[in-house]
């Protein structure tokens, strides 16, 4: 055979090869996918193997036809996008994405998962069953936010919010907030990485969809998969300051009859466990550094030194007290959602078993010291 | 020049350390968090530590070796040291361990690259890599050594880099430091040793690079420190994100935590993904080396010159390739890791190079008499000493 | 095993040229040579040479001795001409001829600067080819032949391609001897050696090899040489001609030699050990070696600062990786992985490509044709028409598609960065290479996604890793080998004041070229000088000393 023609004949298999290796199955055009960027999961009353999961996609088609000029005319794409729900009823997610697949013209992935809304009412079998199927499949984007709610997980999907609901909740931490404080977010990971983990419980934020908005209505707390609790909007700042995620947050400090206000620059907090004969004991110090947003003299006569300290002293008993408060009605339910346990677990890793097995009850039972020192670093404008 | 136009260029040192630093690691580097949590539980750094140590170590022991006998191949030196017929069959027994090592580190590598590509047949996707593995092994050593030096920095740096920014945004950085359980750790140990698995290749790159006396021994070590900041630093910064119990649960644990990497406003936001398909750089390259170094052993056995290694890799690239497609799942692949790589690694990685050692030393077998090495190294710094001292 | 080597070596992408050491040694057993006779002489160059109708035979005599001066009127210069007839008709001959008078004419008749003896007819024929003149003696041999070619040809001008903005502005002309003058001008060293050879048995193109003796690597100057002299064919055309026959992997996509029209840059690469080709007729000069790193620099990096110049060689680098990898890119993130883009920006996207018929490929390849068909038309098209079609081209390209629908508004911004993109690199050879590669990767990214486009990329690298330059590695000094030129002259350009050595991946033999970096009076202090007083202390080291003396003298 000559050169010439072995190199054709060399040339048309590769040309074969090509035709026939090609990984057009995953090639798919992005206007024939749908990204679903949320989920609601509600259980559904008298079946028990049945969830009503509601999934949530932007409609490109609507809001092409809304606007017809050339590009998004100046709006963020993807953030004033009209959205479109499916619900379907299903023993499991895939399952779910499948039926409903049924009900649209493109091929739903779930690369860019937003939100996943679940319902208190959940059992801990379903909740456990849900994670284990947004965590097992790969594809799903693990950076996605979980919430929970105490309505249907379908009401807090349908609010009429401008930005898809799923975004709205996800834009509240993603988008770089200052302000942290009155809301405890936990990315999917971080949710199933404390339901798993040996010593810690997870949390997640509570919101309710209101008329033209979402709200976040406190943080449900866990011990396990199991709900045992919630905090209010208010328990959670205290519930952020023992875990040191304050931020940019201003508080109303009673003292007496009169109260004066503080903005919290930033939390620390240092947490130890040490064991006594006695029993655990259990030991968050919390570090806060604030500026003054109001005196209760309301800036009638200027500010002295002795003043602001005795404005630190009050913040530190206030804080010391409702934080105290907080940690022993985590204790109440066993959820140690602070963490304890897995640090306990970490400076004694040979009584992992005891730990994996007990500490639910070590913690309920163990003696709390919580201390704060507070910081009062810039008064404003005014003396 | 010969008369092949053939250039018989040596490599630098950079270039070496780059190539044996592409050698290891992609066959346990996705799920080596998992298997150290599984069996030395809250001791895993430790045993990781260890493994780490008995892999500079070793590696040392390699070099040693190779700067005893410059410009020999691992298979020649065998035979030397163990006599021809007892060395070629120590040297035959690499070639079924390191074919097996490869077509799972190539189930590993598509493994994951199903994750993104779920509807294309992993065949395509295997072969689309072999291909590229075998034109890289075609060029040959010197061309692979250049190619690592440009891929294996970036890789580095890259790896660095992300890692340590998870390690750093960590909400609660904890890492146990006492010491629970000696026969755990010794599991641990055991079953981490295939992270070195591939280490061999120093061997037979031997005539390929510049031996300088109390230089070139240090090559390997470099190369497996660095292979073991890398190993630490990825299992700190999943097991400080994780923890280790939800750690054991996952079948790869590093390609969720690197996940966890989102780069608000980058062009690029989801950064993980992006460099778990630039790892695929990484695993071409090593499965090149291990193709061109897999064929010129077998061309070492059969009797044929190393440089004529090009006809050994139409058997050498269709084994891994059959091997990797007929694992069937991520199941089957890691118990191959742990029940047989296992402890066929401390057989090729430690042991026969160990005792390969241990006899020539105590024989007192060499050939770095000749000119081949350059006494520059510790000779110079004689040198300098003695300029110093003179008025 | 020789069957499989012959096989291998038959398919091999990137095989190198089969050496060959024979010179070429032109066939001139059957040519004649002169020997005296001139009417047997002028009747044989007239059969031959003189078929040409602009052959002219001009007859003179020297007392009893009969002369002719052969050459073609076309090309040899009528002044040159004139002035051998005139000094032979001034000049007051012995009575008798001197013995031997051809000897006799060049020392003390002839003026020309170039005067040579031949004899053989072959020769003779190819002298009178190249526009000398040939003057025959009856009875005298051998001929002399006097260099008078006069060809009309260009001043020097500003480059066309390689402008800079500082820096001296004149390129190459096509004729060898300006060329080699100008090279001499600003290379004036008496090691600067040149070599010539005519290569092309129709041709006989002037090929000059110039390099400096004592920098560039003997092993170097000789496989050029060598090679040069290898090439047989018949007619040359240009540089590109002698490139396609010397460089090592002819089928090679990356071009292995770089080209410049700069004489300053040629003089810096000289300088740094290279060889230089210069092409009679071509006023584009080769430099061999050529590595990977040598298409991302220009002479005028070091015209600037070291910032600028390293913020260009940076900006370079990202544009090549734009103009090779963007579309590709695109495809991998828009259909195959849109989870890997921005959220917003997915979205935005998908929004702009709604009621797009095609798939991201087809809009890539449709606008990447169209790109590179309005580059050709630009460059073929008469000036006249150029402002025209560009506006053409940009209501194609911009407004009109999208409109159609035919493509999206977001493809448009990455097809013509990546056109842009393309130009940045300052070698336009490089151009082709960055074209040619991004459509490789879109062709990967087609079937593999962004997994395709890392695999052809980690393909590409084997490519270049395994390419020689003349017998330096093309990747040189990135591949591992010389590192510390990739950080002292490479991605970064760093100051002038540490760039103390040539490059080592060029393994010049002069390694230092005699430079010392250290500037005299660092510190001059203008600012104390008075007028009629000391001069201001400038030594540190001195001025201190002055301070010790008086304190001694405190005590």
């Amino acid at each position: 055979m000559t050169i010439r023609r072995t190199r054709w004949l060399v040339a048309a298999q590769a040309a074969m090869l090509l035709v026939l290796a090609s990984g057009c199955g995953d090639y798919q055009k992005i206007n024939d996918r749908s990204q679903i960027i949320g989920i609601g999961v509600d259980p559904v009353p008298g079946k028990p193997d049945l969830l009503a999961f509601t999934l949530q996609v932007p409609d490109l088609e609507l809001a092409t036809q809304q606007s017809s000029s050339l590009g998004t005319g100046g709006r963020q794409g993807g953030e004033s996008v009209p959205y479109k729900n499916f619900y379907v009823e299903a023993t499991s997610v895939q399952s779910a994405v499948s039926r409903a697949q049924t009900m649209y013209d493109k091929a739903f992935f779930l690369g860019n998962l937003e939100t996943v809304v679940f319902q208190t009412g959940l059992s801990e079998r379903d909740l456990t069953r849900v994670t284990e199927q947004l965590m097992r499949d790969e594809t799903i984007d693990k950076l996605a936010y979980v919430v929970a709610t105490r309505d249907s997980a379908r009401s807090v999907l349908e609010a009429r919010t401008n930005a898809p609901p799923a975004t709205t909740i996800e834009a509240m931490w993603y988008n770089d907030m200052p302000q942290r404080g009155y809301s405890a977010p936990e990315k999917l990971w971080q949710f199933w990485r404390d339901a798993e983990l040996i010593g810690r419980e997870p949390h997640v934020p509570l919101v309710e969809a209101t008329d033209d908005s979402i709200r976040i209505e406190g943080t449900e707390v866990y011990f396990g998969y199991q709900p045992v609790g919630w905090l209010t909007p208010d328990d959670t700042v205290f519930y952020n300051f023992l875990m040191g995620q304050v931020r940019a947050i201003s508080i109303s400090i009673p003292d007496g009859n009169r109260s004066f206000d503080v903005r919290i620059v930033r939390s620390r907090a240092h947490l130890r466990e040490v064991p006594t004969p006695q029993g655990m004991v259990l030991l968050d110090d919390i570090h806060v550094r604030a500026n003054l947003n109001a005196t209760e003299t309301m800036a009638q006569r200027p500010l002295t030194n002795r003043e602001v300290e005795r404005y630190e002293d009050v913040v530190e008993r206030y804080l010391q007290a409702n934080c105290a408060r907080v940690l022993r009605a985590l204790q109440s339910v066993q959820a140690d959602t602070l963490g304890f346990g897995y640090r306990y677990l970490i400076h004694h890793p040979e009584r992992i078993y005891e730990i994996r097995d007990h500490w639910g009850e070590a913690f309920g039972r163990a003696r709390i010291r919580v201390t704060v020192k507070c910081r009062i670093s810039r008064e404003g404008n005014l003396l | 020049m010969n008369a092949q136009n053939e250039r018989l260029y040596n490599l630098s040192a950079f270039q070496a350390i780059a190539l044996f630093s592409s050698s290891f690691l992609p066959v346990m580097f996705w799920i080596y968090p998992t298997v150290a949590v599984h069996y030395a539980r809250l001791d895993a750094q430790w045993s990781l530590l260890c493994t780490v140590l008995i892999g500079v170590f070793i590696s040392w022991v390699h070099g040693r070796l190779n700067d005893r006998f410059p410009n020999m191949t691992g298979p020649d030196f065998a035979c030397l040291v163990w006599g021809r017929w007892m060395g070629k069959a120590i040297t035959a027994l690499y070639v079924p361990v390191y074919l097996l090592f490869l077509g799972v580190s190539l189930y590993f590598a598509i493994s994951l690259m199903k994750y993104f590509f779920p509807l294309t047949m992993r065949m395509w996707l295997a072969l689309a890599m072999i291909v590229v593995a075998w034109r890289g092994a075609w060029c040959g050593v010197e061309a692979m050594g250049r190619a690592s030096a440009i891929v294996h920095p970036l890789t580095f740096a890259g790896i660095l880099a992300s890692f340590g920014a998870i390690l750093a945004n960590a909400d609660q950085p904890l890492i146990p430091i006492s010491f629970t359980s000696l026969s755990q750790t010794a599991s641990g140990i055991y079953h981490l040793l295939p992270l070195y698995l591939g280490m061999d290749l120093i061997l037979i790159v031997n005539p390929y690079y510049r031996h300088r006396r109390g230089k070139s021994e240090w090559y390997p070590v470099i190369a497996t420190a660095i292979g073991g900041v890398v190993v630490m630093l990825v299992f700190f910064s999943i097991v400080v994100n994780l923890g280790f119990t939800p750690t054991e649960r996952l079948a790869y644990p590093v390609q969720v935590v690197i996940q966890l990497i989102r780069l608000r406003g980058f062009l690029v936001e989801r950064l993980g993904i992006v460099i778990i398909i630039l790892s695929v750089a990484y695993t071409t390259l090593f499965l090149g080396n291990h193709i061109w170094a897999l064929s010129s052993t077998v061309a070492r056995i059969v009797g044929a010159s190393d440089h004529k290694f090009r006809p050994f890799t139409f058997f050498v690239a269709p084994s891994i390739f059959a091997i990797s497609q007929i694992i069937a799942t991520t199941t089957q692949a890691r118990d191959i890791v742990t029940v047989i790589l296992a402890p066929a690694s401390w057989v090729v990685v430690v042991v026969i190079p160990l005792c390969t050692y241990l006899i020539a030393s105590l024989r007192g077998i060499r050939t770095d008499t000749r000119e081949e090495i350059q006494p520059e190294g510790r000779q110079r710094r004689a040198a300098r000493r003695r300029a110093r001292r003179s008025p | 095993m020789h069957w499989f080597k012959s096989f291998t070596e038959r398919l091999g992408f990137t095989n190198p040229v089969r050496g060959r050491y024979r010179p070429r040694i032109p066939n001139q057993r059957d040519m004649p040579t002169y020997t005296g006779h001139l009417e047997d002489a002028l009747k044989y160059f007239r059969s031959t040479v003189g078929q040409s109708d602009d052959f002219v035979v001009r007859i003179f005599e020297i007392g009893k001795v009969t002369g002719a001066l052969l050459f073609y009127t076309s090309i040899c210069d009528k002044r040159a001409v004139e002035d051998t007839l005139r000094a032979i008709h001034r000049h007051r001959f012995p009575r008798r001829p001197p013995r031997p008078l051809p000897q006799y004419l060049v020392e003390r008749v002839l003026t020309g600067s170039e005067a040579m003896f031949m004899a053989s007819t072959f020769e003779l024929k190819q002298a009178i080819a190249a526009g000398k003149l040939v003057m025959l003696l009856d009875g005298h041999p051998p001929a002399i032949v006097i260099s008078a070619k006069a060809v009309e040809h260009r001043a020097p001008d500003q480059p066309i391609l390689e402008t800079s903005t500082r820096g001296s502005q004149v390129a190459f002309v096509e004729n060898i001897d300006i060329n080699l003058g100008m090279i001499r001008q600003y290379m004036s060293t008496d090691t600067l050696v040149i070599k010539r050879w005519s290569i092309g048995v129709r041709s006989h193109r002037v090929v000059a090899m110039v390099y400096v003796r004592d920098i560039a690597n003997p092993i170097l100057v000789e496989t050029v040489s060598r090679r040069l002299e290898a090439i047989h064919t018949d007619t040359i055309n240009g540089s590109a001609a002698v490139e396609q026959r010397i460089v090592d992997h002819p089928w090679s996509l990356f071009s292995l030699v770089r080209m410049t029209s700069r004489v300053d840059g040629t003089c810096m690469e000289l300088n740094q050990g290279k060889v230089a080709i210069v092409v009679d007729g071509d006023p584009t000069v080769l430099l061999a070696p050529a590595t990977f790193q040598d298409f991302f620099q220009t002479v005028e990096d070091y015209m600037h600062t070291w910032w600028e110049a390293t913020f260009m060689r940076l900006l370079r680098v990202v544009a090549f990786v734009l103009a090779v990898w963007l579309p590709a890119l695109y495809i991998a993130f828009v259909d195959y992985s849109p989870d890997l883009l921005p959220k917003t920006m997915a979205l935005q996207i998908a929004q702009s490509r709604q009621g797009v018929p095609f798939p991201a490929v087809m809009e890539v390849v449709i606008m990447q044709l169209v790109v590179e068909i309005l580059r050709e038309a630009t460059l073929r098209m008469p000036r006249q028409m150029g402002q025209a079609i560009s506006i053409v081209g940009g209501l194609v390209v911009g407004e009109a598609t999208v409109q159609a629908g035919i493509v999206s508004n977001v493809l448009l911004i990455v097809v013509a960065l990546s056109a842009v993109a393309v130009f940045v690199t300052p070698s336009y050879e490089f151009t082709v290479m960055t074209r040619l590669g991004g459509w490789v990767m879109i062709v990967a990214a087609t079937l593999l996604g962004f997994y395709g486009v890392v695999l052809a990329t980690i393909w590409t690298l084997f490519e270049i890793c395994n390419l020689y330059s003349f017998g330096i590695p093309y990747v040189d000094p990135l591949g591992g080998d010389h590192v510390k030129d990739t950080f002292l002259d490479g991605l970064v350009r760093l100051p002038i004041t540490v760039l103390d050595r040539r490059p080592e991946h060029l393994h010049p033999v002069d390694t230092t070229g005699d430079t010392d970096l250290m500037v005299p009076m660092p510190n001059p202090h203008l600012e104390k000088w008075e007028p009629g007083g000391n001069r201001p202390q400038a030594d540190m080291r001195r001025q201190k000393e002055n301070w010790r003396k008086r304190k001694r003298l405190d005590l």
